[in-house]
């Protein structure tokens, strides 16, 4: 426990708070603590990634620099998300109406930017993408249970949060998925997008979702699967040699894992078709 | 006029087709085996005039449309480093871009979170 020695004049009422602890998360395999003498952004953070509060020590303290109250205010999130954000250094990336420049030293990341949590999230997806060349990050939700693990991916409105959901404690997260190759075989990792818990395992198949009217399973050709992954994958925009990387994994992905649509029907009997029908 | 590939694009043959990724403009291209053949070969800085002279007159008018193509969408680029003479692949087809598609998974700014009639869970977490 320790305190935060400023002179009054600079305090803020937000600021003015005991400092109780880091913010620990398992991001991935990577072990980050927040750090930020703001409060009203301390419990943004804890609140963000509940999830995925981990009580060791961390490889990488994210530091955060607030200049401007919560965006989110104010502002509707895709306009939100234009404010400008530092994350310090030199990588620089431009992304749907956000630009940020990033420096990801040993064992720390400096955030300047608005009170709120999307900066960190997207200086941890650089890291885990930058530590992780064998990988990257599929918009699909994980699946582990059994030994067994599963994507469920499809676009927005498909049904992976309601189907996360309804998995319970086999959801590893609905949202963002990490895909991993490690000695010729794919796994998947959790990462907090949004819901869900630390977690990695053997990826067995994916599944594409849609709505249905009654469970519907059907194995996928490669040139389907292909297509209705491309759109899925989170393909990093700012550097060439890595979007080239994440080409030939999602490529060997398709070739590797069975691929199926799945039509289902948002009710507890999910979890049993699912693996009965793996 | 010397071409070689754009440096933000990341390519590969797939299912029978060229599969081209426009890290600038967020697009995905697929290109017909023609047009992938055409592509293969730009990996290395061609002289276009010199690689369409050889060939009949209508396939070299739609080569040279779709290279042009290529060059307005900023996916091929001059380049003052020496141009490598090679054998031109003999292409049957004309070489056309089959298909085209917007990135939707660029960044967070994209989530699903952001959709309205989104599940509750699904809303309320990336909006601090």
């Amino acid at each position: 426990v320790c305190f935060f020695a400023r002179p009054k004049s600079a305090m803020q009422p937000s600021s003015l708070f005991l400092k109780q602890d880091l913010i620990r998360i398992q991001f991935g395999d990577i072990k980050v603590a927040v750090d930020t003498p703001d409060k009203r952004l301390f419990d943004l953070v804890k609140n963000r990634f509940a999830d995925f509060r981990s009580n060791e020590d961390p490889d990488v303290v994210v530091t955060c620099e607030i200049t401007s109250d919560s965006v989110f205010d104010k502002h509707p999130p895709g306009a939100a998300y234009q404010f400008p954000v530092i994350i310090t250094g030199t990588l620089e990336t431009e992304m749907v109406g956000f630009h940020f420049r990033a420096r990801f030293q040993e064992g720390n990341i400096h955030i300047i930017g608005p009170r709120a949590t999307y900066p960190i999230d997207f200086a941890l997806t650089h890291l885990w993408q930058r530590n992780h060349p064998h990988g990257f990050i599929l918009h699909g939700a994980g699946l582990l249970g059994d030994g067994r693990g599963w994507i469920a991916s499809g676009p927005s409105g498909c049904g992976k949060t309601t189907l996360a959901g309804l998995m319970g404690e086999q959801a590893l997260c609905d949202e963002y998925v990490g895909v991993l190759r490690q000695d010729h075989k794919f796994k998947i990792v959790g990462l907090p997008f949004w819901k869900g818990r630390p977690g990695s395992g053997r990826l067995d198949g994916i599944h594409f979702l849609a709505h249905g009217v009654e469970y519907k399973k059907a194995r996928l050709n490669r040139a389907c699967a292909w297509a209705a992954i491309r759109k899925q994958i989170g393909w990093p925009f700012n550097d060439p040699s890595a979007a080239q990387r994440t080409l030939d994994l999602a490529i060997a992905l398709v070739q590797e894992v069975p691929c199926f649509e799945l039509q289902f029907v948002p009710d507890a009997s999910i979890r049993q078709f699912l693996w009965e029908a793996a | 006029v010397t071409l070689i590939h754009a440096r933000h694009v990341a390519w590969r043959d797939i299912c029978e087709e060229f599969v081209v990724v426009d890290l600038a403009e967020k697009k995905i291209l697929g290109f017909n085996l023609s047009a992938g053949l055409v592509w293969c070969m730009l990996d290395q800085p061609r002289e276009i005039r010199t690689l369409t002279a050889t060939m009949e007159a209508a396939m070299q008018r739609q080569v040279t449309e779709f290279i042009n193509t290529l060059t307005d969408r900023g996916l091929l680029v001059e380049t003052d480093d020496p141009a490598l003479r090679c054998q031109w692949p003999l292409l049957v087809d004309p070489p056309i871009i089959s298909w085209c598609e917007t990135i939707q998974q660029a960044g967070q700014a994209s989530t699903c979170a952001f959709l309205p009639a989104q599940n509750p869970l699904c809303n309320q977490v990336p909006f601090s």
